[in-house]
C-alpha cells in the first residue's frame, strides 16, 4: 500500500469505551508526571449531530458525592480534550503543570505545609 | 558485575523484608504451641506471595502503573475507595505494630520501658521517610535484617531430635492437647503473616521506584522466587526454635522476650544481641515499608504524584500522608497498648483484606492492554486461580474463626 494515501480521521478506526478506557484512569502531565485521576468527561453536540468530547473532568467528586449532590458544573475542574496527546494505560497531556486550576490544593500543601519543612525542596540525600 | 550485585543485593532484601513483627510474633507463638505441624502454611503463604508480588511487579514495570491506580480504574472510585479504606486500616494497624515492636526490642537491648522509645522512633521513623534515598533505605533495612540467620544457626546449635520435627512437619493436624478450631485459627494467622497486602504495594511500587521496565522481569521472577521463600525458611526456623525450647517446657509466647529466648538457650549473649539487632532492623525496615505503603496506596488511588525518586515538594501530597501515619500511629502506640495484641489482630485482618486487592491485580495481569505480550500464562494463571480459592477461603474463615476461638486463646 502506497505511503501516501491520506490517513482516515478515526486512527486506525481504534474504538474506544470512554467508560472503560478514560474514566478513573491517571491523567499525565507534559513531564509524564501524575496530575489526578479522570471523574468524568463533558460532551457537546456538533452542528451535524455528533456527541463529542470537550473536556476531562479532574478528580473523582468522592468529596461532593459524600455530602449528597453532585459538584456544580461551574466549579469543575476540568482540561480540555484538546490537551490529550496519547490514551494509554494513562491518559497523556500536553498541559504545563503549573497551568492546571485542579492542583490548587496540591500548590497549597507545597507551599504551605512541605516546601516549608527543611530539606522539603531537596533531592533525598 | 554491577548486575550480579543488583541482583543478590535483591534476592537479600527479598529475604530480609520478608519477616516483620507479624511473623516473628505468629511463627513463635505457632512453634511454641503446635510445634512444625503448621510449617506448610508458610510454605503455602511463601508461594502466594511470590506469585501476587510477581504479578504486580510486572504490571507496574510494563505498564506503568501501581497497584491502586489499576485498583481504581478496575472497580470504580466508590468500590475502590471501601478496598483502599479496607487495606489503609490494615497497613496502618500493621505499622503500629513494627514502631511498637521497635521500641520493645530496643527495652530488650537497654532495659528501658518501651513507651519512652515510641516518640524518638517515630521521629526517626519519619526522618528516613523524609530524607533518606529509596535504594539505600531498600538495602539497608534488608541487609540488616538478614541477621535473623541467627535463628537457623540456633536451630542447629539447639541440636533437636530431627526425626521428632521431621514427624511434626508431615503431622499437618493438631497435637493431642490443642483443638481443631484453634488450629485453623492459626493457620490463618499464619497465612496472613506471610501474605500481608503492604507487602504487594511495596513491591510494586518499588519497582517503579526502581524504574523498572521490561527487561527487569527477569530481576522480578529472581526477587521472589529465591528472596521469599528464604525468608519463609527463616520464618519455619522461628518456629522451629520454639518448637525446640518451649514446646516441651509448656511456654507459650506472648512476649517479643520469648520469641528470641530460644536463641538464647543455643548462643549465649551474644547471639542474643545479634538477633535482637536482626529483629530491629527487620521490624523497623517494615515500619518504613507500611508507611510508604500507606502513601503509595493513598496517593495512587486519588491520582496525586508519589515517589522517593521526587523531592518533597514536588509530591506534597504523598508527604503528607507520611507525616500523618507516622504520627497518628506514635500517637496510638503512646497510649501503652500491647505491640504484640496489635501484631495478632493485624495478621488476622490482613487475611481478610487480601482478596480486595488480589483480584483487580489478577484481571489485570491478564489484560493486554496493559500488559501487551507480557500477561498471565497458562499455567501461571492456573496457579493464580487456585490461589483466589485459597484467599477468599481464608478470609471468609478469618474472623469467625477469631470470635470462635476468642483469638486462639
Amino acid at each position: 500500500m502506497p505511503d501516501d494515501l491520506p490517513q482516515h480521521p478515526a486512527q486506525d478506526g481504534r474504538l474506544l469505551d470512554a467508560n472503560l478506557h478514560l474514566l478513573d484512569r491517571q491523567l499525565l502531565d507534559r513531564d509524564g508526571r501524575p496530575v489526578l485521576a479522570i471523574g468524568d468527561v463533558e460532551m457537546d453536540r456538533t452542528e451535524g449531530g455528533r456527541l463529542v468530547i470537550t473536556c476531562l473532568v479532574l478528580g473523582s467528586g468522592l468529596t461532593a458525592r459524600f455530602f449528597g449532590a453532585d459538584r456544580p458544573v461551574s466549579t469543575r475542574e476540568t482540561m480540555a480534550w484538546d490537551a490529550v496527546t496519547e490514551i494509554n494505560a494513562a491518559i497523556s497531556t500536553d498541559a504545563d503543570r503549573d497551568d492546571i486550576p485542579g492542583l490548587w490544593i496540591e500548590r497549597w500543601w507545597r507551599d504551605h505545609v512541605i516546601g516549608r519543612i527543611p530539606g522539603g525542596r531537596h533531592d533525598p540525600g | 558485575m554491577k548486575k550480579l550485585l543488583g541482583v543478590t543485593l535483591g534476592i537479600l532484601t527479598a529475604i530480609g523484608g520478608f519477616v516483620d513483627i507479624g511473623d516473628l510474633v505468629t511463627n513463635a507463638v505457632v512453634g511454641s504451641r503446635f510445634g512444625l505441624s503448621l510449617a506448610w502454611v508458610v510454605v503455602l503463604g511463601v508461594g502466594g506471595i511470590s506469585l501476587f508480588a510477581h504479578m504486580s511487579g510486572k504490571v507496574t514495570a510494563i505498564s506503568g502503573r501501581a497497584t491502586f491506580e489499576i485498583i481504581r480504574e478496575r472497580l470504580g472510585p466508590r468500590a475502590a475507595l471501601a478496598n483502599l479504606i479496607g487495606s489503609m486500616a490494615m497497613t496502618l494497624l500493621t505499622l503500629m505494630a513494627e514502631i511498637g515492636g521497635v521500641a520493645l526490642t530496643l527495652q530488650l537491648l537497654t532495659g528501658v520501658v518501651p513507651v519512652v522509645y515510641i516518640l524518638p522512633v517515630a521521629l526517626v521513623l519519619w526522618l528516613i521517610l523524609w530524607r533518606v534515598k529509596f535504594s539505600m533505605l531498600e538495602n539497608v533495612a534488608g541487609l540488616m535484617g538478614l541477621l535473623l540467620i541467627a535463628f537457623v544457626v540456633a536451630l542447629f546449635q539447639l541440636g533437636p531430635d530431627w526425626g521428632e520435627l521431621g514427624r511434626q512437619l508431615v503431622q499437618n493436624q493438631p497435637t493431642s492437647n490443642e483443638n481443631g478450631l484453634t488450629y485453623a485459627f492459626y493457620a490463618v494467622a499464619l497465612f496472613g503473616a506471610a501474605m500481608t497486602p503492604y507487602e504487594v504495594f511495596f513491591f510494586s511500587s518499588g519497582a517503579a521506584e526502581d524504574k523498572w521496565d521490561s527487561t527487569d522481569l527477569w530481576l522480578s521472577r529472581v526477587n521472589v522466587s529465591l528472596g521469599f521463600p528464604l525468608g519463609g525458611l527463616l520464618s519455619i526456623a522461628i518456629a522451629g526454635c520454639a518448637a525446640v525450647v518451649l514446646l516441651p517446657a509448656g511456654i507459650g509466647v506472648s512476649s517479643l522476650s520469648q520469641v528470641v529466648a530460644p536463641v538464647g538457650v543455643a548462643l549465649g549473649v551474644a547471639g542474643i544481641v545479634v538477633v535482637l539487632v536482626g529483629v530491629l532492623a527487620a521490624t523497623g525496615g517494615a515500619a518504613i515499608e507500611t508507611a510508604l505503603s500507606c502513601g503509595y496506596a493513598i496517593a495512587q488511588y486519588a491520582g496525586w504524584p508519589w515517589g522517593k525518586r521526587v523531592r518533597p515538594a514536588q509530591a506534597p501530597q504523598f508527604h503528607a500522608v507520611l507525616l500523618g501515619v507516622v504520627v497518628v500511629s506514635c500517637l496510638v502506640m503512646l497510649s501503652g497498648i500491647d505491640p504484640v495484641m496489635v501484631t495478632e489482630f493485624s495478621v488476622v485482618f490482613s487475611a481478610v483484606a487480601l482478596p480486595l486487592t488480589y483480584f483487580p491485580i489478577l484481571v489485570v495481569a491478564n489484560d493486554p492492554q496493559y500488559l501487551g505480550e507480557h500477561t498471565n500464562g497458562p499455567v501461571l494463571n492456573f496457579f493464580a486461580l487456585i490461589y483466589l480459592v485459597i484467599v477468599l477461603v481464608v478470609a471468609v474463615a478469618a474472623v469467625p474463626l477469631m470470635i470462635l476461638t476468642r483469638m486462639g486463646a
